[in-house]
């Protein structure tokens, strides 16, 4: 089946097996490889891409869903060779170990600042909470999104 | 290798068009997050995926004088931060913004969980309480209304027969005076993103006059195959005026409930001290002053 | 804090993590990500049943599947046994594995393997065999597994060997108490729960040189066990670190390298293994399960008298590295206090359940949960304070440990326990009164010891080699696994500290067995910064040598009059002039023709003790049995932090980690073997929303022995947390709960019997 959505603000299109998931149009037609898969349940969140403006799990979503939508995956984070004020945030608090939930992570927090740009320190744990970490305990992660939501979400070189 | 055919009608009457076809190995996909795992589970590989998301007006939630009709498209990210179900039917927001992770709740819908009947589900007892009705879509494009508590009928199972979806969810409009508040305690030990162990929606009145209890409606979740009214628990709310020792005695009351439900069987006694602590949880939250 | 006077510019700083923005844009691939050509798809059949003969495997089916490239089974493989813990040649092991088995001996045991074009058809063939079993009787617990007549599982009898470690004479001193206090500590089987689930890419070329690409800990280990059981030259067997996503000792030892080496070479053509979560959390390795008795015998005054300990080591259906736990256990218990009679005991048991093997801690996290649980119930029952009766008996700077004769070193675990005390405001929340009502809340304690490499046990050297280009950047080759720790960085922040070079200049390619020097042990036994830093600190001041000898005839100037500053050797009193490294490397290369690159073996110096002390404090719900964690400080002895910021992380996440074994973490089998929670929807971890404040102190006084003072984190951050929380509950409750994870009903029961 023809799948025609965007992705990262491109126009893309993949031939898709109905029951091919989000993760597997993302990965195996589009070689866009920074989203992982963890668990394929839902739990882990480390496939965690934002569709039409929230943030879901793409090992859940059967890719025909995505058909017409917009979908925003870690690899659309950066701009004209610019990273995102999340990305630099992640970098600069040492927000990253192993790396392999950091995608998911970084989807998730800017999902969330897309809707909420002061988010608590309990929102922000909140926002994450479906994003398993076994690197870092969440620490520097949350103070990395706290850094860039007290700079109005548009954060620091 | 085998493989699925996939319809995602857009308006009602081909939805209706699609379900005269559709036989035992027709899927229904509302946000996927159950059917995704079930298909991989159990190495499902052939059938129809009956695509329910493109349905145009599905969306919406409608406030009318009578009712409250929630679309089969509504997620519980939207449930949850919904201004009116917030203000006024505050157990369904609450149970909505427990619903697994963001990412769950942003995809998930309300019909998924009612027709996977699944006894850990939080949707059914709250929607149960609130004596809610499902808007059930048939080939022959008429739309009958069932109770939520005929419907799920045991683990698993419901009345609806392959050829029928739920379309919309309805719950009659809150009077003035009601309250309500959905709580859960997760298996395994963490606060957030947890199956429930046991589920807990309170829904009453407290009559302005007198301050007294009325109309209380008790339903239990994850504490028998289907979730179920605490009937002694809902004629020991009534008439009383909410007080420490009236949270106490509905503590003690859901917890027998429970214990007759569960019985001995040993995995399961641990919902006797969580509906407990559940109990006097949402009391106080439902009464803040009658500590 | 006191730190010995150190001029450190790059040691001491905390630049992030070398890749850290290939993760942060999603460019880094790890190996799942890799486009391989002509790749196929392996698929594992596992057993479904946890101890049987399987008398028949029925095919058909499953050959018939178009895109189907081989199946292999028990009966058209190599049968040779081996032990996948062996890393290194000499090594006398246990062999009781072997690439595919017809006597299943666990839920997950590997059956047979079907490659095939795509994953999907793999996996589709895979469940279209039909398996016939013949069950036998499974021992699931390891007291069962101990009694004569329990059915065995490889032939003579479950219990593997006993071990025994003792210093003084403490059976004698253990009669002569009048306070002993006793506890039985159960330890669950734990998940590794590394994001990354395991995988493997194998391939084969035309001259038969097998090239594996896993995400492993140690290259020249999965090339031993590799070439064993495939009976091939070690020197046509090359081994590739791939990026890896968490490890924590489960991709530690060849799991599925030897099978995806052997299904390549059948094929001739690359295969790769990938296995799901499910799959990773019953078919790779756990934590080992422990029960653990320990008797303290104390005087009225608070001093421990002795100790002993029994260990009761639950390996799993096969050895790998059971009998190395239970002696890694043993030999901690020497190390944290003064007492000249202690004993320990051990046995190991094989039992019909996951294979146990290494995983973050290798032992203390069960040994010492063991120990402080104790501890703490030794002091109530004198009413003495915990801290202050672990102060009363913790070891001193430069104490030898009285089983093994080794230098402690700079044993500052009394400094990590009074500084702890001071920041979680101990003294005051330990005496406040026990509260009554619904909630209670307490704190708790632990001080642990860990080691830093297997100097006195194992070989432990590596030869690390650093080389000059003519441009003067620099490679670093060596037997270095980055698991997400930082190991990349700090060694080029070790380097770059003794040549004053950027770390930009610095490349350390992946572990490669083709390019990496030998190293005797890889990546554990906490031996990395120790060790491998060790090695890199001394071949860089050899390269420095080098550098000032070149400089010194190209300048005509003393060798004691330069120095190297930015890149470059210059002269102390004239430091805008000098050579750059590049103009030295092409001086060496084109007029002394030789190049400015040197080769060092360097041995571990010695095996000193790392020591840490962590503080909970919790709060406990008396109806429903939940825990919150409110408060938690780390304080850690670790000589010098090479990068702080790294050194918080690991803490950090440690405690992520030791919560879940203290309060929700255990892989659940049923009496008939059947694991019921191999899921992560049902296999809790703690997630964002659970964790504490977590603050973290460190005493950096220096240790001798260690590159620039450093001692080791990685694995001894997770020890303390699991026993301090479950302190922490009995203290708020007045329980004695010594079985982990204190999942709720086990706190509502505890609660019972106050």
């Amino acid at each position: 089946m023809l799948l025609q959505f965007t992705v990262n603000g491109k126009a893309r299109e993949a031939d898709i097996e109905p029951d091919a998931r989000l993760i597997d149009v993302l990965r195996d037609h589009l070689d866009l490889t920074g989203t992982k898969e963890g668990c394929g349940e839902g739990e882990c969140g480390a496939c965690t891409v934002i569709m039409d403006g929230v943030a879901v799990n793409a090992c859940l979503v059967p890719g025909m869903q995505a058909r017409g939508r917009e979908v925003l995956t870690v690899e659309g984070l950066e701009r004209d060779g610019e990273l995102d004020p999340l990305q630099k945030a992640f970098i600069r608090e040492g927000a990253i170990q192993c790396g392999y939930c950091s995608p998911g992570m970084l989807m998730s927090s800017k999902a969330l600042l897309m809707r909420n740009l002061h988010p608590s320190e309990a929102e922000i744990r909140l926002a994450i909470a479906g994003n398993l970490c076994r690197c870092t305990g969440y620490t520097k992660i949350v103070k990395a999104v706290q850094a860039v939501a007290q700079d109005g979400g548009v954060g620091r070189a | 290798m085998p493989s699925f055919a996939y319809q995602a009608p857009a308006t009602l009457d081909a939805l209706a068009g699609c379900l005269r076809g559709a036989d035992a190995g027709t899927f229904l996909l509302g946000g996927g997050t159950d059917l995704i795992i079930r298909l991989r589970d159990r190495g499902i590989t052939r059938g129809t995926l009956l695509d329910l998301t493109r349905v145009e007006g599905l969306d919406r939630v409608d406030v009318a004088d009578d009712a409250i009709t929630i679309g089969a498209n509504v997620t519980y990210a939207q449930v949850a931060d919904h201004p009116f179900l917030q203000d006024r039917l505050p157990c369904l927001a609450q149970m909505a913004s427990q619903v697994g992770s963001a990412q769950i709740r942003n995809m998930a819908r309300l019909p998924g969980n009612i027709a996977n009947a699944s006894p850990g589900g939080d949707a059914v007892p709250a929607l149960i309480a609130l004596d809610a009705v499902v808007l059930v879509l048939d080939g022959s494009g008429m739309t009958t209304v069932r109770r939520v508590d005929e419907v799920v009928t045991g683990i698993g199972r419901t009345t609806l027969r392959p050829g029928e979806a739920i379309i919309g969810v309805r719950i009659p409009r809150p009077g003035p005076h009601q309250r309500s508040a959905f709580g859960k305690i997760g298996m395994g030990a963490r606060t957030r993103v947890v199956i429930a162990n046991v589920s807990l929606t309170l829904v009453l009145e407290v009559d302005p006059a007198q301050g007294r209890i009325r109309d209380a409606r008790v339903v239990l979740g994850s504490a028998a195959p289907v979730a179920f009214h605490a009937r002694t628990a809902e004629a020991l709310l009534e008439g009383r005026r909410p007080d420490p020792a009236l949270a106490g005695d509905l503590a003690g009351t859901l917890r027998a409930e429970v214990k007759a439900s569960i019985r001995e069987i040993a995995i399961f006694q641990h919902k006797l001290n969580d509906i407990q602590g559940l109990a006097l949880d949402l009391f106080a939250q439902l009464f803040p002053g009658a500590q | 804090m006191e730190s010995p006077a150190q001029d450190l510019a790059i040691v001491g700083t905390s630049p992030a993590i070398h890749d850290a923005r290939e993760k942060a844009t999603g460019a880094l691939r790890y190996l799942n990500d890799l486009k391989v050509p002509g790749l196929l798809h392996a698929k594992l059949l596992l057993s479904s049943v946890p101890h049987a003969r399987v008398k028949a495997l029925d095919l058909s089916r499953a050959e018939s599947l178009p895109g189907v490239m081989g199946i292999f089974t028990p009966w058209n493989t190599p049968s040779r046994l081996y032990n996948s813990h062996k890393w290194i040649e000499g090594m006398q092991v246990l062999k009781d594995e072997t690439l595919f088995t017809d006597h299943v001996r666990f839920c997950g045991d590997r059956i047979a393997a079907v490659v095939a074009s795509t994953r999907a058809i793999a996996e589709a063939a895979v469940r279209l065999i039909q398996v016939e079993y013949e069950e036998l009787p499974a021992v699931v617990d390891p007291r069962q597994a101990l009694e004569p007549g329990s059915t065995p599982l490889h032939g003579g009898s479950n219990h593997i060997c006993h071990r025994e470690l003792a210093c003084g004479d403490p059976d004698q001193k253990m009669r002569g108490a009048c306070q002993v206090a006793e506890d039985t500590v159960e330890t669950p089987k734990v998940h590794h729960g590394a994001m990354e689930t395991h995988v493997c890419v194998a391939d084969t070329d035309p001259s038969g040189l097998v090239t594996v690409y896993t995400p492993c800990q140690v290259i020249f280990q999965v090339q031993l066990i590799v070439a064993e059981v495939l009976d091939l030259p070690l020197n046509r067997v090359r081994v590739i670190k791939s990026n890896i996503g968490g490890s924590f000792g489960g991709k530690g030892q060849p799991v599925l390298e030897p099978v995806t080496a052997f299904l390549s070479r059948a094929l001739g053509r690359p295969v790769k293994l990938a296995l799901d979560r499910a799959e990773t959390m019953v078919a790779t390795r756990t934590r080992h399960k422990t029960i653990i008795r320990v008797r303290t015998a104390v005087d009225r005054d608070g001093v421990i008298l002795a100790r002993d300990f029994h260990a009761l080591v639950d390996t799993g259906a096969y050895c790998t590295n059971g009998e190395a736990i239970a002696m890694a256990m043993g030999k901690k218990t020497f190390k944290l206090y003064r007492v000249p009679d202690q004993v320990y005991r051990a046995d190991v048991v094989y039992t019909s359940t996951p294979v146990a093997g290494a995983c973050r801690g290798y032992g203390s996290p069960q040994i010492w949960a063991a120990s402080e649980i104790n501890i703490d119930q030794a002091a109530r029952a004198l009413g003495m304070d915990p801290a202050l009766f672990r102060l009363r008996n913790l070891v001193h700077p430069f104490d030898r440990d009285p089983q093994s004769g080794i230098d402690l070193g700079n044993a500052r675990i009394i400094d990590c326990v009074t500084q702890g005390c001071d920041l979680i405001g101990w003294a005051g929340k330990w005496a406040r009164p026990r509260s009554a009502g619904r909630w209670a809340q307490g704190v708790g304690m632990a001080a642990v010891a860990h080691g830093n490499g297997y100097q006195g046990a194992y070989p432990d050297f590596i030869t690390v080699d650093l080389r000059l280009e003519a441009d003067g950047s620099l490679v670093l080759k060596g037997a270095f696994h980055d698991l997400g720790c930082g190991t990349v960085t700090t060694m080029q922040q070790i380097a770059g500290e003794v040549l004053s070079l950027d770390l930009a200049k610095i490349f350390i390619p992946s572990a490669d067995t083709l390019v990496a020097p030998f190293d005797s042990a890889g990546t554990q036994a906490s031996r990395v910064t120790f060790v491998c830093g060790g090695a890199v600190k001394a071949a860089a001041e050899a390269l420095r040598d080098r550098l000032l000898d070149c400089a010194a005839e190209m300048l005509e100037a003393d060798r004691s009059a330069l120095a190297l500053e930015g890149g470059r050797v210059v002269p102390r009193r004239a430091p805008g002039r000098g050579v750059t490294f590049a103009e030295c490397t092409v001086y060496a290369q084109t007029r002394k023709h030789t190049s400015l690159e040197v080769s060092r073996t360097y041995e571990s110096p010695g095996n000193p003790t790392s020591y840490g002390a962590h503080f909970a404090e919790v709060e406990v719900d008396r109806i429903t049995g939940r825990v919150r964690v409110l408060d938690y400080v780390a304080v850690h002895d670790i000589g010098q932090a090479i990068n702080p910021g790294f050194v918080q992380g690991q803490i950090q996440g440690s405690v992520q980690m030791g919560m879940g074994m203290a309060l929700s973490e255990e892989l659940a089998i049923d009496p008939s073997g059947k694991i019921l929670n191999g899921r992560l929807s049902r296999y809790t971890v703690a997630n964002a929303p659970e964790m504490p404040p977590i603050r973290v102190a460190l005493i950096e006084a220096g240790e001798a022995m260690g590159p620039f003072g450093a001692k080791s984190i990685g694995e001894i951050a997770t020890v303390p947390v699991a026993p301090a929380i479950i302190n922490a509950i009995n203290h708020a409750l007045g329980t004695r709960i010594t079985t982990l994870p204190a999942l709720p009903e086990r706190i509502v029961a505890a609660l019972r019997e106050v």
